[in-house]
């Protein structure tokens, strides 16, 4: 079983990136909302996922990235940056009750609300560092954090997006 | 904890030697990874009655290109007598561009041209209408390019009315990532524009072969009290829509850096 996961994981570490790098790099609504979609494999890691694996996991997904983008260092910055503040945010939308060992913070454990709070603050410490460092200019900084927030509200609205196309798909084969 | 400082350095570390990896192809969109999805998907997304068309088209202006750049050349006196002539001044090579981006602050292409092509570090990189970019790193089969839409890039110019020298650069910042428009720097007020004058390479830095358009003058704003005007121009080439770019390669080059480098240390 647990091998089994692995597998499941590695796999969806490469549809993520793919889907990034293939469609969703060339997504700009209005040219100031872009979407990265790739931080919900972050996300979705199971809750107990250990936090050296969750750094570098952050680590590797974001250095993948950086390469299509050729933004070498910045997506693996603040991928680390989400991952080590991830643990504490999950704290935060904590089901009463707690999770199940091994269950992921996924819509169907949090609730749709408490999953899209948990996406919004998580896509949010990203984008801010990540528009940031890319932005080479502090003297723009009323720009940059009209990217950081249009991205943010794009972003999260794909993640949960996409969980909810994912549901629908598991529903309709049961 | 340490862990996460570690990593945070490590990345912080990539960000700021950015430039010093541009030798390691295989860090950028030109590795053969990358390079070949980002081929297959532009090839999907590619209207394919069109494709061999096109390519048939954009070998024919290679040429064309070389025997123009090489011909001004001549004009120009540059090139020595036909005894020692070491042929010609540049060579021009088609490319499809498989990568693209135009709304960051540093934008890059991906090119399906690689070292196998001969192509190499730094030369140029123009498309139909004027000026790309130039090349960042190669793999065999791909290269990954700095588009003058990038914060490092600035680019020797010249108003092609009277040839005055000046500097043609991409303020993202200033104009929020406007991929239409550059800045023209350095133009002390004393020197007369008029709208529409158009900008075009001064040949100078060996990068882009002379007289190659980069944009035409859109605001001035001459405050006699600054050292030099504000400029802004249209950009000559619409980023956004390339699809076919031609990199061009100074056979002189070389030649042209060893002479000022060691006038420089006499």
């Amino acid at each position: 079983m647990q091998k089994k996961n692995i597998v499941h994981y590695i796999i969806t570490f490469f549809l993520y990136l793919l889907a990034q790098v293939v469609f969703f790099k060339n997504i700009a609504l209005f040219e100031v909302a872009f979407c990265y979609i790739y931080l919900s494999f972050i996300l979705l890691l199971p809750v107990n996922t250990p936090k050296t694996s969750l750094l570098l996991i952050g680590f590797a997904l974001g250095f993948a990235v950086d390469i299509f983008y050729d933004t070498l260092g910045i997506h693996a910055a603040a991928c680390v940056l989400v991952a080590f503040f991830r643990q504490p945010i999950i704290k935060l939308v904590e089901p009463t009750g707690g999770f199940d060992p091994g269950s992921r913070p996924d819509v169907k454990e949090l609730g749709i609300s408490k999953f899209f709070t948990y996406c919004l603050i998580m896509v949010l410490i990203h984008h801010f560092l990540m528009f940031f460092i890319s932005s080479s200019n502090l003297s723009y900084w009323n720009w940059t954090l009209l990217y950081i927030f249009a991205s943010t509200i794009c972003t999260s609205v794909f993640i949960v997006l996409i969980q909810q196309l994912k549901g629908i798909y598991y529903r309709s084969r049961r | 904890m340490l862990l996460f400082i570690f990593l945070e350095l490590v990345a912080g570390y990539l960000v700021v030697k950015q430039n010093s990896y541009q030798r390691y192809s295989y860090l950028s969109s030109s590795n053969r990874i990358a390079g070949n999805i980002y081929e297959l998907t532009s090839a999907v997304v590619e209207p394919f009655i069109l494709g061999e068309k096109v390519e048939e088209l954009a070998l024919a202006n290679e040429q064309l290109k070389e025997k123009l750049f090489n011909y001004s050349q001549n004009q120009h006196g540059i090139s020595t007598d036909s005894v020692n002539s070491p042929g010609s001044r540049y060579k021009v090579t088609s490319a499809k561009v498989i990568n693209n981006s135009v709304l960051a602050s540093n934008n890059f292409l991906t090119l399906a041209v690689g070292a196998k092509d001969g192509i190499a570090s730094g030369m140029g990189v123009i498309s139909d209408n004027g000026i790309v970019g130039r090349v960042k790193s190669v793999s065999k089969n791909f290269s990954t390019v700095y588009s003058f839409l990038h914060s490092g890039i600035s680019v020797s110019s010249q108003l092609a009315k009277d040839s005055t020298l000046c500097t043609t650069k991409w303020n993202s910042e200033e104009t929020h990532n406007d991929y239409t428009v550059a800045n023209l720097l350095y133009l002390p007020p004393h020197v007369k524009l008029e709208i529409g004058d158009s900008v075009v390479t001064s040949g100078y830095n060996s990068v882009f072969p002379e007289g190659i358009p980069i944009g035409s003058v859109k605001t001035i704003d001459s405050d006699p009290s600054k050292r030099y005007q504000t400029i802004t121009i249209d950009l000559a080439t619409d980023f956004s829509k390339l699809k076919f770019v031609y990199v061009v390669k100074d056979n002189f080059k070389k030649e042209i850096r060893e002479l000022e480098t060691s006038n420089l240390t006499n």
